[in-house]
């Protein structure tokens, strides 16, 4: 019960700084504790993402799990260095007859350094119907490239039984613990990858540490072979800032979200939305100015291609230099926002174009803007 | 016999030599009359390749076949005029550049001009940085006097990479076109690179 109550707080004093800070009432403190909360209202006062993913599940031998999750996230901004990021979500969904609803709060401390991420953060969960009542939770993490490394701890807490027919396994029970109550840690690594406009994603996972009961009186680990899992999934973007999202493979049992475990496929669907705070008197934070399309020789006949570009997804170049045929950039990793490319090309005099997000053929920023005999224009970029 | 044979063999390397990438992506007709200015190019001693580069934007631009031929005749005829007026050793990278700045507006005999007999240098970089200034609203004629000081005053390609990001950080701070790019070079020869570092580095 406690633990719920600790929840509850927490959710109402991120809505309380996001209050404050809207009112533009948020001042200067002296004391560290004031200092952590102006730090926070910064935080909540940059442009926040929301994510709104509706989908469909099967996994085999069970029932249709449809569900629809909401995040919305503040991150901060960090060149290189430390930054931080707040997220709130929401989730419900539907496995069979039987509805589990989930509202939690994230944070994370994320380090930037050259083409390297690691992060640390943890969450709190409250949760009602078919899966633990309350879900605390640590995390470790690091991106290099395209692999991407996630080891996760879930601590379940439940005064109820009534998830247990939901999942596939038997909840561990422990001498003195409360049925329900249960801990395991998670690594997960992923390979991502973009074809055009399509991102592919393949994931491999392993379960460590499985007990049971962790916050009652005794802790009986139930030590259990580790499970393994592997998965893979692709996002096509369909129009504007939707995306279809498509998976198959086996997945864990992960009770925090009332997900059985097995062989799975699913489709869903991703919104993006920016800007959600609009319509609150924040001050709306200035748009990234894209930089001028640099190109940089790495060899003979290669050269680098950068660009500084808010983008969501993807960016993508098509010009004399590809055939006109689009090639996708990719993030650099040691700078927010830069994306780059090398290409196979001598020095010249080059047509191009830029496309973001899937949108419109652009002209990038910086490049002298030519008529293209089509009724459009191309940017010159020259190659030395 | 042996005559029919060479003119057959001659045939065959022609329509063999006809570039896999038109005929990948466009349609058989639209292919052939491309093709046939490709040829045409060749023959006169002009660079094709921007001429198949322009057919396969149009195709990668969704163009019916006719808008594709007439871009790229269209192209083949600047980059005979861009030639005529830069002389038969200009570069292909200066041919394209000239091309797109006969585009948008500029005269033949202003290009002309900057190919004085002192200015021994490739004209690439200037012609893109006569493309912007064009581009950005400042007059054809006004821009190639800029230009034109420039390459007197021996800058390198980075000046002119350089003019362009400061006469755009100007623009975007209210400053009329033709204003910022005339300041913008005029300091530009009298401090050299010194300014690009000092105003506009990251600009």
């Amino acid at each position: 019960m406690r633990a719920r109550v600790t929840l509850v707080r927490t959710l109402a004093l991120a809505v309380s700084i996001a209050w404050s800070d809207g009112l533009g009432a948020q001042t200067t403190v002296p004391d560290p504790r004031g200092r952590w909360r102006s730090s926070i209202a910064d935080l909540l006062s940059r442009r926040a993402t929301l994510s709104v993913m509706p989908g469909v599940g099967l996994v085999t031998g069970s029932p249709t799990r449809t569900g629809v999750g909401a995040t919305i996230a503040w991150t901060s901004d960090a060149d290189a260095g430390v930054a931080a990021s707040i997220a709130l979500g929401l989730m419900g969904a539907r496995i069979g007859n039987r509805g589990f609803t989930r509202s939690g709060i994230d944070g994370r401390l994320e380090w930037r350094g050259d083409g390297v991420r690691a992060w640390i953060g943890a969450g709190a969960a409250a949760a009602a119907g078919a899966g633990p009542g309350n879900v605390f939770s640590m995390e470790l993490g690091g991106r290099a490239g395209g692999l991407r490394l996630d080891i996760r701890t879930s601590w379940l807490r439940g005064d109820s039984v009534s998830y247990r027919d939901t999942l596939t396994s038997p909840v561990p029970r422990s001498a003195g613990g409360l049925p329900g109550n249960a801990r395991y840690t998670d690594a997960e690594i992923t390979a991502a990858r973009a074809f055009g406009r399509v991102a592919a994603q393949a994931v491999f996972g392993a379960r460590f540490g499985e007990s049971g009961d962790v916050f009652g009186n005794a802790v009986t680990p139930q030590r259990q072979p580790p499970d393994r899992w592997a998965s893979a999934n692709i996002t096509v973007p369909v129009r504007g800032r939707v995306a279809l999202v498509a998976g198959g493979g086996w997945q864990p049992e992960r009770r925090e979200i009332a997900q059985r475990g097995g062989a799975f496929t699913s489709v869903s669907l991703r919104f993006d939305l920016r800007d959600t705070r609009a319509a609150s008197n924040v001050i709306p934070p200035q748009p990234v100015t894209p930089s001028m399309l640099s190109a940089e020789p790495i060899g003979d006949r290669r050269y680098r291609l950068r660009i500084v570009i808010e983008a969501q997804r993807s960016v993508e170049l098509q010009g004399d230099l590809t055939d006109w045929r689009p090639v996708a950039l990719r993030p650099a990793g040691s700078q927010e926002n830069l994306w780059e490319i090398s290409v196979a090309s001598g020095p010249g005099v080059y047509h191009v174009n830029l496309r973001v997000d899937g949108g419109d053929w652009i002209v990038p920023a910086g490049l002298p803007r030519v008529p293209d005999g089509f009724g459009g224009s191309a940017g010159l970029l020259t190659l030395k | 016999l042996a005559l029919a044979l060479g003119l057959a063999l001659g045939l065959a390397q022609r329509v063999g030599a006809q570039d896999a990438r038109l005929t990948q992506r466009l349609d058989a007709m639209t292919a052939h009359a491309v093709s046939a200015i490709v040829d045409s190019a060749r023959a006169a001693g002009l660079p094709s390749e921007p001429l198949v580069q322009k057919a396969l934007e149009g195709a990668s631009k969704r163009a019916s076949g006719e808008q594709i031929a007439s871009a790229v005749r269209r192209l083949h005829a600047r980059l005979a005029a861009a030639r005529s007026a830069l002389g038969a050793g200009a570069a292909e990278a200066e041919l394209v550049a000239a091309a797109a700045v006969l585009d948008l507006g500029a005269s033949a005999d202003g290009l002309r001009d900057l190919r004085e007999p002192k200015i021994d240098r490739s004209l690439a970089g200037p012609l893109v940085g006569l493309a912007y200034l064009i581009q950005r609203g400042v007059a054809p004629d006004a821009s190639l006097e800029i230009v034109r000081s420039m390459l007197r005053a021996k800058l390198s390609d980075t000046e002119f990479v350089a003019l362009q990001r400061l006469v755009d950080q100007d623009i975007r701070a209210g400053a009329p076109a033709a204003d910022a790019a005339s300041m913008r070079a005029r300091a530009l020869i009298q401090h050299g690179p010194g300014l690009r570092t000092r105003g506009g580095g990251r600009s």
